[in-house]
């Protein structure tokens, strides 16, 4: 069982028809058990009242389902245009070069993240991560842990002038 | 013009928390619609401020809400937060710094339309957003301007934070709510609109973060004060996200009609010491390059329009001179052959299409006849031939670029590169042996 069966009808009491629960169900089996496994796309079936396979076709459709398990440590690169102007093309082939890329730790890029004016922008596991440069970054994917190796996004009112809507 | 209407209090206090918020006149507008006002009341308050839509395509938000037919069926607002447009992150610092500004313009606006189910549909990449919204809306449940009889009143409204999980193409409404159903995101057919056959086929309203989070000083302050602001035809402010080649990147919330000039120049502060601008793309990825000599433009959707381009979401990506136009074509066409939802063919096949022709342009192995190529494939693709706008997005760059740079797609598919050129961009990720081999 990867689901919680009382959340899991707690979270089909939120909406009007019981499909809208696809999306969030599969996010909850993501964050247990790290990936979409059949067993959970079978009980997100079940709950939602759709075949498997439509369930499995939506996991598909969606980048950030993932069908197997990640490393620990997953560093997503933004490869959209402000960040590719920052030089992310050669940050991400510089993280790839390193020992233990693909078995300890994964370097992937994404797109646009809309954190453009913390270019290059990041997602570190979970969180967002920017502006990352080589030194940072190869310490969040060695080491893991402290993001805020790698500049920590915190608030994004705090990077004043930044985000605040123009302060002088 | 800087005017902080929806960015007042971001960097200087906590608004993230219900207490500061109210204490600096939050949810006042709830109690006043609440209170005070009928939804209908509310709406043409709307209606009135000419308030409209912040994701791009500038419809009146009032005139949206009007189109609801009253046949009995359910009613829903989806706001959409699905924030992907390359060089647009407006709508994330108001969900992350402003969640309570948002739930009250849902509430208000839920209020007006009679809806008593409204979804914040949230792009799967902000965690952080997603767990702040929650917390604003149990917060708001709490205070009692969220659940059953809303301040004591007859109206109940439920809210809940839906997320996506990793598709651009959800930000276009009809596939938002597909993605809400629990579907693979792809556009509808329209019509009929989401106003008619929306979500779980009633009729629904979809507006952007921005857009709702107008709602409350309209509210607070009238329809006609709001339309009093900035350009009569685009009132209110607009808050734009500016990155790339300026040396101080960031939002900037300005009376609509400020000049394009202002917000390069000032705001940001202009390009990065010891260069020169070469070309805006004010929409982010989708939109019209701009040239220098148009930075006199009005930052409103109509003179955006008239100047060739679009305001669009306001997401303006700064190059300078440094930068070459066809590494820009291919870095956007990237991104649309990555993002195509598949459905329609122009968009599903051109994109990649497009895309292998720029790749081998940049790469140095471009052939003499690939600029016609190009060209003809901006025809094939855009113009209306799919069911959503991805497929003019895809190549309204490309189309603009193959004017105003011609010479540089005529150099690359003669075999020569710029990427030397590029190669000068001042990249902070400086590679240090040590750090490599550790």
């Amino acid at each position: 069982m990867v689901l919680d069966p009382a959340e899991t009808k707690e979270m089909v009491a939120r909406y009007p028809e019981r499909r809208s629960v696809v999306l969030p169900l599969l996010w909850r089996a993501q964050e247990r058990i790290g990936y979409i496994s059949d067993e959970a796309i079978g009980e997100v079936a079940a709950a939602a009242g759709v075949p498997a396979s439509e369930v499995s076709s939506v996991v598909t459709f969606y980048t950030m389902f993932r069908r197997e398990k990640p490393p620990a440590r997953r560093l997503q690169v933004c490869r959209s245009l402000s960040c590719a102007m920052a030089g992310a093309d050669e940050l991400v082939a510089a993280l790839r070069e390193m020992p233990g890329c693909g078995e300890k730790f994964s370097v992937e890029t994404v797109e646009c993240l809309a954190a453009c004016d913390r270019a290059i922008a990041g997602i570190y596991n979970e969180g967002l991560v920017g502006p990352l440069n080589l030194a940072g970054s190869a310490k969040l994917v060695r080491d893991g842990g402290a993001a805020g190796a790698a500049a920590p996004a915190g608030s994004s009112g705090a990077g004043a002038p930044l985000e605040g809507g123009g302060r002088p | 013009m800087i005017m902080r209407l929806l960015t007042d209090g971001i960097g200087e206090v906590d608004l993230r928390d219900i207490g500061t918020y109210r204490a600096r006149g939050g949810y006042r507008a709830v109690e006043n619609a609440l209170r005070r006002m009928s939804p209908k009341e509310v709406a043409d308050e709307v209606s009135a401020a000419n308030l409209r839509g912040r994701g791009g395509a500038g419809f009146p938000a009032g005139r949206k809400w009007s189109f609801l037919p009253g046949d009995g069926r359910p009613r829903y607002l989806c706001v959409n937060g699905d924030e992907s447009e390359p060089g647009s992150f407006n709508n994330r610092m108001l969900v992350e710094d402003n969640p309570h500004l948002l739930v009250e313009g849902v509430i208000c606006s839920s209020y007006a339309i009679g809806c008593s189910f409204a979804v914040i549909y949230l792009r799967g990449e902000f965690y952080e957003g997603a767990a702040i919204m929650g917390r604003a809306l149990e917060q708001a449940a709490e205070a009692g301007y969220v659940g059953e009889h809303i301040l004591g009143s007859d109206y109940s409204l439920r809210i809940v934070v839906h997320r996506g999980a990793g598709a651009y193409i959800c930000g276009e409404e009809s596939a938002l709510l597909e993605s809400i159903e629990g579907k693979r995101g792809h556009p509808r057919v329209k019509p009929p609109f989401p106003a008619v056959a929306g979500l779980y086929a009633s009729p629904t309203v979809v507006n952007t973060v921005e857009t709702l989070c107008c709602v409350p000083s309209i509210v607070n302050n009238g329809g006609a004060w709001f339309a009093g602001i900035g350009s009569p035809k685009s009132p209110g402010t607009k808050i734009c996200s500016i990155s790339g080649h300026v040396r101080r990147p960031g939002n900037y919330e300005l009376v609509m009609g400020t000049p394009l000039r202002e917000l390069v120049e000032e705001h940001a502060g202009g390009i990065r010491d010891g260069h020169r601008l070469k070309m805006i793309l004010p929409a982010g990825a989708s939109s019209a390059a701009m040239t220098p000599d148009q930075l006199d433009t009005p930052l409103d959707f109509d003179a955006m329009a008239a100047a060739g381009s679009l305001l669009g979401s306001a997401g303006l990506i700064v190059c300078d001179e440094t930068t070459c136009a066809v590494k820009v074509a291919l870095l956007g066409e990237s991104f649309y052959a990555h993002e195509s939802c598949g459905k329609c063919t122009p968009c599903r096949e051109g994109t990649k299409w497009v895309e292998k022709v720029l790749a081998r342009l940049e790469g140095g192995q471009g052939r003499p006849e690939d600029v016609d190529l190009l060209k003809s494939l901006v025809g094939e693709i855009g113009g209306g031939k799919c069911l959503c706008p991805l497929g003019d997005f895809a190549v309204t760059y490309l189309g603009s670029a193959l004017k105003l740079f011609e010479d540089e797609f005529v150099a690359h598919a003669h075999g020569r590169t710029c990427s030397e050129r590029l190669q000068a961009r001042p990249t902070a990720s400086v590679a240090t042996g040590e750090v490599l081999s550790a």
